[in-house]
């Protein structure tokens, strides 16, 4: 049982006691000298932290003579027109345009086919065969036998495998109509 | 009669005499009269400054949250409400708020930094008894100041509207956006962290107890 009123003594002097517990300590004090002493010594310093306490931070009258004018050209300054930057309209804009960045990006990716290139525009033509889409009608005999022409590949495309340029397209061959 | 309540209750008389002072002088600021800003700063700014100064307990800072208070005050007359609160509790309204922002720009150290300086540190030379030094040790306002230095922000804010400007509970709860409840508490821990830093200020306890024998 806590006999003592010593942890009820601050709230004593700053007036935050029930009725209850300032009978208990007004009953207390009367018997007991320690907590009479302790009674009077709080009493003491909230009397002097509430007389010295006002004195802490006292400004001098030059001070505020000083801070007056400061104080009111402060207050009736008209602001400067300055350029005005509307900071959220443009953070909106650029929010936007990443957005629709990011929304380009993710439509491309999930409906875009792969990319092929394009074949090379200037194709290697070997020598001996005619690009061309219309069959050529002559009457002279063909230099190569067809059949040969046919089963062996002409020595240039071969070459053209082995080579560095890109395999061409195999051109149209031109056959006899027996 | 507790001791607050006591030494509230001589001033109560002038402080109302001063309310209405003020009131008068902010309707005329209103009507544009130039001449009452100027009477209106010389009754506000002290207790404005004091404010400041014992939360802020830096010089520069209190002169300028005291400026920053007033001219916010100032242009902002029109939204005073009466039925609020006095025109001092609106003034201290704002200062306890500029104070705050002053606080959180340059995130002031709550303890000294001597103190701070000396935990884990060897024990400092004796002092030497000199009279300069014993002037020093001995002042009573120095002490309270760095006593002050050790509580944290808002325990001095209570402090300083408790003991510096002689608030009442309710004044205080409107003042700091608290139950009233919380304010008493803050001045009672404030209280006992006062005495604390008190105590540890003179090792001996002599500083205390001069405290306690002072007669003013």
């Amino acid at each position: 049982m806590r006999y003592h009123v010593t942890h009820l003594l601050p709230r004593y002097v700053h007036g935050q006691l029930n009725n209850q517990q300032l009978a208990r300590i007004t009953a207390h004090v009367r018997t007991c000298p320690d907590c009479r002493a302790a009674l009077a010594r709080e009493e003491a310093l909230a009397r002097q932290l509430a007389t010295r306490l006002p004195r802490i931070g006292q400004p001098t009258r030059s001070q505020l003579k000083r801070l007056w004018p400061r104080v009111w050209t402060e207050t009736f300054r008209v602001p400067q027109r300055a350029y005005h930057v509307n900071t959220r309209l443009w953070s909106s804009a650029g929010v936007l345009f990443v957005a629709l960045l990011i929304g380009a990006f993710a439509l491309a990716a999930l409906f875009g086919g792969p990319t092929y290139a394009n074949a090379a525009p200037n194709q290697f033509v070997p020598g001996d065969v005619r690009m061309t889409n219309t069959p050529v009608h002559t009457d002279a005999p063909p230099e190569n036998v067809i059949g040969d022409s046919l089963n062996t590949p002409p020595p240039s495309i071969t070459a053209s495998v082995v080579g560095s340029p890109p395999p061409a397209p195999a051109p149209e061959i031109v056959r006899w109509a027996h | 009669m507790t001791v607050p309540d006591a030494f509230q209750a001589h001033s109560e008389t002038a402080r109302a005499e001063s309310e209405e002072r003020l009131t008068a002088l902010l309707a005329h600021c209103l009507a544009g009269d130039q001449a009452a800003y100027a009477e209106f700063y010389d009754g506000v700014a002290p207790g404005v400054y004091r404010l400041a100064y014992s939360i802020l307990l830096h010089q520069e800072d209190a002169e300028d949250v005291m400026q920053e208070a007033l001219v916010y005050a100032f242009r902002n007359l029109h939204r005073y409400d009466p039925a609020r609160g006095a025109v001092r509790t609106w003034l201290y309204t704002i200062t306890v708020s500029r104070c705050r922002n002053a606080r959180r720009r340059k995130w002031l150290p709550t303890t000294a930094l001597s103190h701070l300086l000396s935990i884990g540190l060897e024990p400092s030379a004796p002092i030497e008894y000199t009279p300069e030094a014993a002037v020093a040790r001995m002042g009573i306002r120095d002490a309270l100041e760095r006593a002050l230095a050790t509580l944290s922000p808002r325990l001095r804010e209570a402090v300083a509207l408790r003991y510096g400007q002689g608030l009442t509970y309710r004044e205080m709860a409107d003042i700091l956006e608290c139950p009233q409840k919380t304010a008493e508490s803050r001045v009672r821990l404030a209280h006992e962290a006062l005495r604390r830093a008190l105590q540890t200020e003179s090792a001996d306890g002599a500083l205390l107890e001069e405290l306690w024998g002072f007669q003013t």
